[in-house]
């Protein structure tokens, strides 16, 4: 760090006033910033230079103080998105699966695809979902008759091979990829439902459906729709809204068919179900 | 064409290219997000866009332009020939192929991330490997700065380094360091888990690494401005830089203060304490001084030239300048749009006045008001006056010059402004669409409409300029060009202290800086427990 | 701002010390404005404890809705007993929960977010409460609103293909009328 002529920084000028500038613009910013303004705070500040460093710091040093007594959480599903659980939600043999799977025709058909409308189509759908509410149905976090026992006799690789299998499947397409932008999908469209189901409605706050559910969207758990039976959509909507289906993972469900109408319920999974929205 | 011709002309040609059908997307996406009917009008082809329009524009047009630039200032000052030519060569194509990778899965849509790609958000691996590439490519132009300027110093030992290449150099180092931020969280963070070896990520440890280039970057954008400023309008206007030492202590402050004041960035974000944001809010307002000197030596140096051609009076000077050049047109202009420009960033780095315009359309137009338009029409100017050196033919016509400036100008005012004023009354910004059928966002139909028009503008200003280059390009090659001169200032010194004719000292300060003002917040993540998250992708990359 | 020709006018249009003097002035101008800008905010900071979020929290995002102070029902407003409100929401793709929330006004209020999935971000329309949701890090902002009416509140950092129409509402009520609501209703916006 030499100045003119090898003079060392404190014998330079330009190097001296710089660093002797630097310093003390450093020294107020540092001084203001920990041990001034982290003392002025509404309700209880802190009250020593050490509390103040750490406010500043960003430690947790006030306490929070909860409002009456904690409720026992209500769980929702036992499900955690970590590694291990897609690992293993994805490492299903479809061979094995679809041994399984046989006892699975009577309810969803011979190839996944069911003409029973209130009875969902699983071919094609995400490994990860037909997993997720398996575990659920096991679980009873999602109850329904005859999939409760049902769920309960497989164990989780059986339930990762079933899933394996159904996803090998042609029907509902896969959700995620791209999709070929077409016109139509925004706010200006004429049609409420294709408006709904691609813009949403953020006078609500409804995301459009297609930004989790597809075409060329993905979010982790959110099944495929397309092609998938109207009735079961339909019926899935009013269970989420009335609260009666409650295991989707923070709330998502819940909140939205809580905020549609029947009308729409129905316009949407109709035109899910019809194909109209498909990925070109 | 000589070849150390050649590399700055590819390097600009490059850059244009890219920007022209940029310019068109970001019309586009005007539209989309007025109430007027626009073709294919699909979210998802929205966010593609604005994904493709900002990493163009803050990661290729202005990298290849500032290296172009640079080699264009190192040729001139050794004497026509720069050394490394080879390496600048393959640093040209490392970037132009990165740019390609990384357009691929933006337009394939599989990687709609932005241009700031904030974890835990994940695109497509190979649109950050594109972004690698292109930054790779610019750090060879980096080191050939440096090995220039040091050369130019052996051949000329104890004078000063003419103050281009000196800017330039100092522009280079600043790039550098400043990068390693998003390089960092590019290459340890995000690759692997974009490439499935990793499976969860630091979100606040991303978003700090990356607020390190963030703000940097647009000095890194500034400088070939500012060293038009000062080196080539005085000239273009015929008279002479007002202070040369004061064009060097300005860089020099650019170059020690740009880096370590981005967590102004993260005023709103959870994973600082109030402390640093205030030291980096202390040290922002340091950054803000060598603008603010420039634009006096700026104001000083024209009206110099004024004078000299006769203008008379408080303000006669003004008139009397060459308005008909286009580099001095560029710099006036630039200079009344820096003033609102430069404004709207001390509000943005008032963290009190931040909290109303933080994340809404106002921020978007901030940035394009003082990138796109006090530093991109000097772009313009740059390009006019390097034309014709470096093809051998003149400028078709400077009336044509000087008339898409004047266009652009008011492209961006009628742009900016109405965004400027929907920000503040709460427009969000990254929105694809608004639903005006909301009467509180019906307020705001009329200024995007204003944008779209502005945008219209400034797209016709764009084909222009283009045309204008395209035709110079096949004129007639001019008999003799002179050089390229830079302006001599008022008092040209035959030395300059050590310490303004070199980097090393200041280097040092910078880093210093840096760690003292980045080494808590980003050393803290390594202590704190349980934030990491998993990447999500929005088209099922990384579930595999 | 000394050179070898410190006094010397080798181009006959100013003297290099005109020069430096000139600079000089605008330097020391210039520094004072910014010293006068810098002072206001550390004022305000000082006088109406405007501060940034501090709290460096950190939360695991993907058992948010297994335990800890973000399982669902224990979302929305809860009343703390000094009597300061505690809204807890969570921001995820595409939406607040709960969706909206009702809170009296001229009370100190806690804003506490976390995000299961990505960055979102929020801000109640009119007002200056504007913050970030980092997933793995708990954001806390505390305000007061000192008028009653219906807020918008936007997602404000881009989240995905749903993120224009990701939008919760916050609700303040007159101090009676909120503490009329039954617990449930402070979550689900009883009064339109």
């Amino acid at each position: 760090m030499s100045g003119e002529n090898g003079k060392t920084w404190f014998q330079d000028a330009w190097a001296f006033t710089a660093i002797c500038v630097l310093s003390g613009v450093m020294v107020m910013a540092f001084g203001i910033g920990f041990l001034v303004l982290p003392r002025f705070q509404r309700g209880r500040g802190p009250s020593s230079t050490r509390d103040a460093i750490h406010q500043a710091l960003g430690f947790h040093t006030h306490e929070k103080a909860i409002g009456g007594p904690q409720p026992a959480p209500r769980i929702p599903t036992y499900v955690v998105w970590n590694e291990s659980t897609i690992h293993q939600a994805l490492s299903g043999d479809a061979k094995r699966g679809e041994f399984i799977a046989i006892n699975c025709v009577a309810c969803h058909g011979e190839k996944g695809m069911t003409s029973q409308t209130w009875i969902p189509n699983l071919a094609g759908i995400d490994p990860l979902v037909v997993y997720k509410q398996l575990d659920d149905f096991r679980s009873g976090t999602r109850v329904s008759g005859p999939m409760s026992a049902i769920a309960q006799s497989l164990t989780a690789q059986q339930t990762a091979d079933v899933a394996a299998y159904y996803a090998s499947l042609p029907g509902v397409p896969q959700t995620g990829g791209g999709r070929i932008p077409r016109s139509g999908r925004s706010y200006r469209s004429n049609d409420a439902t294709e408006r709904l189901i691609f813009a949403g409605d953020p006078k609500r706050g409804i995301a459009g459906c297609a930004a989790c559910h597809g075409p060329g969207a993905h979010r982790l758990g959110a099944p495929g729709l397309a092609r998938q039976n109207a009735a079961y959509i339909e019926q899935q909507l009013h269970d989420f809204a009335q609260g009666s289906r409650a295991n989707d993972m923070n709330m998502p469900m819940r909140t939205l068919a809580g905020m549609l109408t029947e009308d729409e319920m129905h316009a949407v999974a109709a035109a899910y179900s019809s194909g109209m929205v498909e990925a070109k | 064409m000589e070849r150390s011709r050649l590399l700055p002309l590819a390097h600009f040609i490059t850059a244009f290219l890219c920007f022209l059908p940029a310019i068109c997307l970001g019309v586009w996406q005007m539209l989309m997000r007025s109430p007027l009917p626009v073709p294919v009008d699909d979210p998802n082809a929205y966010y593609a866009s604005v994904t493709a329009h900002g990493s163009i524009m803050a990661y290729v047009f202005p990298t290849l332009f500032a290296m172009g630039f640079g080699y264009a200032i190192a040729s001139s000052a050794m004497g026509g020939v720069m050394r490394g030519e080879k390496w600048a060569w393959v640093g040209f194509f490392v970037s132009v192929v990165g740019t390609v990778i990384a357009i691929v899965p933006i337009a394939e849509g599989r990687s709609s991330v932005l241009y700031t790609f904030y974890p835990t958000l994940i695109g497509s691996p190979w649109y950050y490997v594109g972004l690698v590439l292109v930054i790779l490519g610019s750090y060879f132009w980096i080191a050939l700065m440096v090995i220039n300027m040091r050369a130019w110093k052996q051949a000329n030992p104890g004078k000063p380094v003419p103050l281009a290449l000196f800017a330039i150099t100092a522009c280079a180092i600043l790039w550098g360091w400043t990068a390693l931020g998003a390089a960092a969280e590019v290459l340890f963070q995000i690759l692997p888990v974009a490439f499935g070896w990793r499976h969860t990520i630091d979100a606040g440890l991303a978003r700090t690494l990356f607020s390190i280039t963030l703000h940097a970057i647009v000095y890194f954008w500034l400088f070939p401005t500012y060293i038009a400023y000062y080196t080539l309008m005085p000239q273009a206007a015929g008279a002479r830089l007002y202070s040369d030492t004061m064009g060097r202590i300005a860089f020099i402050l650019f170059l020690v203060f740009s880096i370590p004041v981005g967590m102004h960035h993260l005023f709103m974000d959870p994973e600082h304490g109030s402390g640093f944001k205030f030291v980096q809010s202390v040290l922002t307002f340091m950054v803000v001084l060598p603008t603010l000197l420039t634009v006096f030596t700026i104001c000083a140096s024209l009206e110099i030239a004024g004078r000299m051609r006769g203008g008379k009076g408080l303000f006669g000077w003004i008139r009397a300048l060459p308005w008909g050049e286009p580099m001095v047109l560029a710099v006036g202009l630039s200079l009344l749009l820096l003033g609102p420009g430069g404004f709207g960033g001390l509000i943005n780095m008032s963290f009190a006045m931040n909290a109303m315009v933080h994340n809404t359309s106002w921020v978007t137009a901030h940035f394009h008001l003082i990138f796109g338009g006090a530093v991109v029409i000097v772009y313009f100017a740059i390009a006019y006056e390097l034309w014709p050196r470096l093809t051998g033919r003149p400028l078709v016509s400077k009336t044509l010059a000087c008339s898409q400036l004047w266009l652009w100008f008011w492209g961006i005012l009628i742009t900016t402004v109405p965004w400027h004023i929907a920000g503040l009354m709460g427009q969000p910004r990254r929105y694809a669409i608004f639903d005006y059928s909301d009467p509180l966002v019906a307020k705001t139909g009329l200024l995007t409409i204003l944008s779209v028009v502005g945008g219209i503008v400034l797209l016709c200003s764009v084909i222009l300029f283009s045309y204008v280059l395209v035709r110079s390009f096949f004129a007639p090659l001019a008999e003799f060009m002179p050089p390229v001169r830079y302006a001599l200032a008022v008092n040209p010194p035959a030395s300059v202290p050590k310490l303004l004719n070199g980097f090393g000292f200041w280097t040092i300060v910078l880093l210093a800086l840096l760690l003292i003002s980045y080494g808590y917040p980003i050393g803290q993540f390594f202590f704190l427990r349980g934030q990491d998250s998993p990447g999500y992708s929005l088209t099922r990359e990384l579930v595999r | 701002m000394a050179n070898s020709n410190s006094n010397e006018n080798v181009s006959g249009i100013l003297s290099e010390k005109v020069i430096t003097r000139t600079e000089r002035r605008w330097f020391f101008v210039m520094a004072s404005v910014l010293g006068i800008m810098l002072a206001v905010i550390v004022l305000t900071g000082v006088a109406q404890m405007l501060h940034p979020l501090s709290d460096v929290e950190t939360i695991n995002p993907t058992t948010l809705h297994l335990r800890g102070e973000f399982v669902e029902n224990n979302l929305g407003a809860a009343v703390e007993p000094d009597g300061s409100i505690t809204v807890r929401m969570l921001a995820e793709q595409y939406m607040f929960v709960p969706e909206c929330v009702a809170i009296p006004v001229s009370t100190l209020v806690h804003f506490r977010l976390t995000s299961p999935d990505v960055t979102h971000g929020f801000f109640v329309g009119n007002t200056n409460t504007n913050a970030m949701v980092v997933p793995g890090f708990i954001t806390d902002v505390r305000t007061q609103f000192e008028h009653t009416g219906n807020y918008k509140m936007p997602c404000d950092e881009f989240c995905g293909y749903g993120h224009h129409g990701m939008a919760a509402r916050v609700v303040v009520l007159s101090k009676e009328e909120f503490k009329n609501l039954r617990p449930g209703e402070k979550v689900s916006c009883g009064a339109q």
